[in-house]
């Protein structure tokens, strides 16, 4: 377990490693920043195959218990039809920050608004899935 | 001639059976079509009118098409065999 990591209440611990157990084996927590941890997940899909998969989705410290917010990306996302997603697309913005040195150069500034209430460590699952299916519906 | 009578009965079970999957979980469906929320109830999501239906292109594999609850899914069109349910609503800031 990394530094930061271990930084983390045990509810998020609990949700990474459910999540790197039936999703991710390589999901790693790269920042920790103003409340929300910065959660790299190596095989989230893209629309287009020329796009990389991967991207940080912001999860807040004490989740499962407040929501995501924004996932940061190094690539702008692409639709399937080849336009960008401009939905909530922030680049070079402020919360790109903490994972620049990574390559994080595009915010997605998606909220939870609307999306079913989270309260068990497994819902991580779900939330990667939400946020593929944000990336799909640009 | 009963027996064949009864061969010819669960061959046409059969061909009206659609195994389908959410998840892990195996749902057997004796129709060629049912609602998102039908699917998403009998895999055990009580209100389903926040999620949607996604169907994959293989066991765990990615998304290839999304049901809202009211939608119907036909079982005999491509990539209708594996499912996950995925919360549906979000916003940005």
């Amino acid at each position: 377990m990394s530094d930061l990591e271990s930084q983390l209440p045990l509810p998020f611990r609990e949700a990474l490693a459910f999540l790197r157990q039936h999703r991710d084996p390589d999901v790693r927590i790269d920042a920790i920043d103003a409340n929300f941890a910065y959660v790299w997940i190596n095989n989230l899909v893209k629309n287009t195959p020329g796009e990389a998969r991967g991207g940080w989705i912001r999860l807040p410290v004490v989740f499962p218990h407040a929501n995501p917010h924004g996932l940061v990306t190094r690539d702008a996302l692409m639709r399937s039809n080849g336009e960008k997603v401009i939905d909530g697309h922030n680049p070079a913005h402020d919360m790109c920050k903490p994972v620049s040195s990574m390559g994080g150069a595009h915010y997605y500034s998606w909220t939870w608004a609307g999306a079913p209430a989270l309260n068990s460590p497994k819902h991580i699952i779900g939330v990667a899935q939400w946020y593929e299916r944000r990336i799909r519906n640009g | 001639m009963s027996t064949a009578n009864q061969l010819s009965n669960v061959e046409h079970e059969d061909k009206d059976l659609h195994v389908i999957f959410v998840g892990d979980i195996e749902e057997k469906w004796h129709q060629d079509s049912a609602k998102a929320s039908e699917i998403m109830q009998k895999a055990g999501v009580p209100d389903p009118s926040n999620f949607v239906l996604e169907a994959l292109n293989h066991k765990g594999g990615d998304p290839v098409a999304e049901f809202q609850s009211g939608d119907t899914v036909h079982f005999e069109h491509k990539d209708r065999k594996f499912f996950r349910i995925t919360p549906g609503g979000g916003g940005r800031s």
